[in-house]
């Protein structure tokens, strides 16, 4: 028996062992280098710009919006503007982003950004500055959260196609049948979560539904409930969790789950879609949600709660609270060949009329005042108006310009407390250490 | 003459492999952060940091631990489908191709399937348990241990197919001759696998295992695409801790460090069980 080994042995020679073993080597050394990554776009080929072509990439938009209005621009200006659809999750459009941006791609020309990102990606020199093309007589039209959001060190570079905040969403209909007050206050919403669960008795019902997968929306409900407690989150560039009040926030959104269990056990995998599936389907009481919900939650194709919810602003400790803004801004790549036209693109997009439009299809909140003041948006669209007082109550997140480097160092540890791994505090304490290590 | 013709094709190698090796090698001893307009060289900091941070020595433990584990169990369920699919059986056409599906699937699409079949709501598995009277409300995805044993379940279907159709190669090519010699002999069923089928099949298990197990230590769309790391860092390897660090923190630097560190584990590794099969090879 040996023999046969012997044999194998020598066809499979230590050489050629070697020799394969190097090959592999040389293969994961290059897989394993970082510089290899690849990104989600192409640099240049047939992706490039030129003459009256552009590429404009933003979230993909369920209702077909976005795709009219880039139409009407190549109408009106016979011009050959590609809507290149991302994810809908803002950390997968980031990590496109980064990956096509660090590698000096020339397209996308015109970027939807998250708010959060101008003061980043302008440190990187990823954006054109909009300063000298836009003017005061541009700025002016916005709300001024949107201008301050889109300046970095007194330059303009980016201009907001639409403002975002959290909001509660609740069932009318459960609520007038239990006898439920609208909560203002967190304990109110405990109790009334609590009420509404009991009261339908099914175990595929939860109270409240709100995100915690690891991203970043995990990160803004903690500001929600901090702001609702008083709490700021951040001193000078840098994240502030381990506060009293900070733990207090994460205590909350861990409680709910595990404590009082008006949320779903698996609320640590939920993510904006997920949530408003389960609110689409009847299966919740409450969620809490970014204002988009509102818009897919009313129609009648895709839900089976439409004309049954109702919006208010999300608790506070002892009345109303505060939604985080958010909302996506449009900024032009620096490398982009074609500025003029993006610039162009940009105040299309960012009209009256573009807003008006996707308040109308998308119910999307305008980032300019006189868009609310529509007829038609007061007329077909009451839910923008009943946000728009709901927007005035918003805070926005700290602006830091490693905030999304910070946040993604903190997610991990807030979910992982979701997920009933880690106890607030000591979830807490390991975000604190890892925001000192950078 | 020659020399020239070749020279398009070393540009390209230094493009697309050199280039990159060398530019992370350099990046590792700098501060490199693309929010800060600042770069510039910093020795060994970045190393000494990757010493005392925690969440490296977790990414890298989960990487071993990963890499062992998973490539055990492909190995194991692999080796038994080669057998099975060895055997002559009506059907055997439809399982030899069944075998061939889960690695033909591409990797982020299979991971993206199984993350609905392990919705806690909705899913395949919990509908399974709850058929069989089994608790059906586990949130696969949701905490540490069910985490781990949701990915070890996907590798172990996706990947064991690759060990299973090599091996079924390398069983096909086995003399009869031998069986028959070693029956003549007295050699028990056990006896023929341990003595005869096992010796033949060594090198071809030693060239799946070295490839699988540099490609587990790597392994990357599977994770992103199941768990994204999480809950927590539970399920957070060093691929992934490199392109979290990279491209969402934007550091650079420590990014290249960590690939650095993990270039050197995989080379420990490699050059370990280079020593352990051609040993096991001379004791035959």
């Amino acid at each position: 028996m040996t023999k046969v080994a012997a044999v194998s042995g020598r066809q499979f020679s230590r050489r050629n062992v070697l020799r394969a073993g190097g090959a592999l080597l040389g293969a994961g050394a290059g897989g394993a280098m970082l510089s290899g990554c690849g990104g989600g776009f192409s640099s240049g080929g047939s992706g490039s710009s030129s003459g009256k072509s552009l590429v404009f990439a933003a979230q993909k938009d369920d209702t077909g919006t976005m795709s009219k209005l880039v139409q009407q621009f190549n109408k009106k200006n016979s011009a050959k503007v590609s809507y290149h659809q991302l994810p809908q999750t803002s950390n997968d459009v980031y990590q496109q982003y980064v990956s096509a941006l660090s590698g000096g791609a020339t397209t996308p020309d015109v970027l939807q950004i998250d708010v959060i990102w101008p003061a980043a990606f302008a440190a990187s020199g990823w954006l054109k500055d909009l300063s000298s093309l836009a003017g005061n007589s541009f700025t002016s039209q916005f709300f001024d959260t949107s201008t301050q959001a889109g300046t970095v060190n007194g330059k303009l570079v980016a201009a907001q196609q639409y403002i975002d905040t959290g909001v509660l969403y609740y069932r009318k209909d459960l609520l007038a049948a239990h006898h439920v007050k609208v909560p203002t206050t967190m304990d109110e919403l405990v109790t009334a979560a609590s009420t509404l669960q009991k009261a339908q008795g099914s175990p595929n019902f939860h109270g409240f539904v709100f995100e915690g997968a690891q991203i970043e929306a995990i990160v803004d409900e903690w500001f929600e409930w901090l702001f609702g407690l008083g709490g700021t989150g951040s001193t000078g560039q840098k994240l502030k969790v381990d506060t009293p009040d900070g733990v207090q926030a994460l205590t909350y959104m861990h409680d709910l789950v595990w404590k009082q269990k008006v949320a779903p056990n698996n609320t640590s995998t939920l993510a904006p879609a997920d949530a408003l599936v389960l609110m689409q389907n009847g299966n919740a009481g409450f969620m809490r949600n970014w204002t988009f919900a509102a818009a897919q939650l009313d129609n009648a194709k895709a839900s089976k709660v439409a004309g049954k919810i109702g919006v208010a602003p999300l608790p506070g400790k002892a009345g109303v609270g505060h939604g985080c803004t958010g909302g996506w801004m449009l900024a032009i790549n620096a490398k982009s060949k074609n500025d003029k036209l993006a610039w162009q693109f940009i105040k299309y997009m960012t009209s009256t009329e573009a807003q008006v439009q996707m308040a109308l299809g998308s119910g999307l909140l305008p980032s300019r005042p006189d868009a609310y003041d529509d007829a038609q948006v007061k007329a077909k669209r009451p839910t923008v108006a009943e946000m728009h007082t709901i927007l005035a109550q918003s805070k926005s997140r700290p602006q830091i310009k490693d905030y999304t480097g910070q946040s993604s160092k903190v997610q991990p540890q807030f979910n992982a407390c979701m997920a009933n791994q880690k106890s607030p505090q000591a979830a807490i304490s390991a975000a604190t250490a890892t925001l000192g290590s950078g | 003459m020659a020399f020239w013709l070749i020279v398009p094709s070393l540009l390209a190698i230094a493009v697309v492999t050199a280039y990159p090796v060398i530019a992370t090698f350099v990046y590792s001893f700098q501060h490199r952060v693309s929010t800060d307009p600042h770069t510039g060289w910093v020795g060994l900091a970045n190393f000494d940091r990757l010493i005392h941070d925690p969440t490296f020595w977790h990414a890298l433990w989960f990487t071993v631990a990963y890499a062992v584990v998973s490539v055990a169990l492909q190995f194991v369920v692999g080796l038994a489908f080669a057998l099975l699919g060895h055997r002559n059986f009506r059907g055997r056409g439809i399982v030899r191709g069944a075998l061939l599906f889960p690695w033909a699937m591409p990797t982020v699409i299979t991971a993206k399937v199984w993350q609905f079949m392990y919705n806690e709501q909705y899913g395949l598995f919990n509908r399974l348990f709850d058929l069989v009277g089994l608790p059906h409300h586990i949130v696969w995805l949701g905490s540490a241990n069910t985490a781990i044993t949701a990915l070890l379940g996907l590798s172990t279907w996706k990947v064991n197919s690759f060990f299973a159709l090599v091996l079924l190669a390398a069983l096909a090519a086995i003399p009869r001759d031998v069986y028959e010699a070693s029956s003549l002999d007295g050699a028990s069923a056990w006896q023929q696998f341990r003595y005869v089928t096992l010796p033949y099949l060594r090198p071809a298990i030693t060239v799946v295992l070295i490839l699988r197990t540099v490609e587990a230590l790597q392994a990357f769309d599977i994770i992103v695409g199941l768990s994204n790391g999480g809950p927590g860092n539970a399920t957070q390897n060093l691929p992934l801790y490199i392109y979290n660090t990279s491209f969402l923190g934007l550091d650079f630097g420590y990014g290249s460090a960590l690939a650095v560190a993990m270039f050197v584990v995989i080379f420990v590794i490699v050059i370990i069980y280079l020593r352990l099969f051609n040993r096991s090879d001379d004791l035959g």
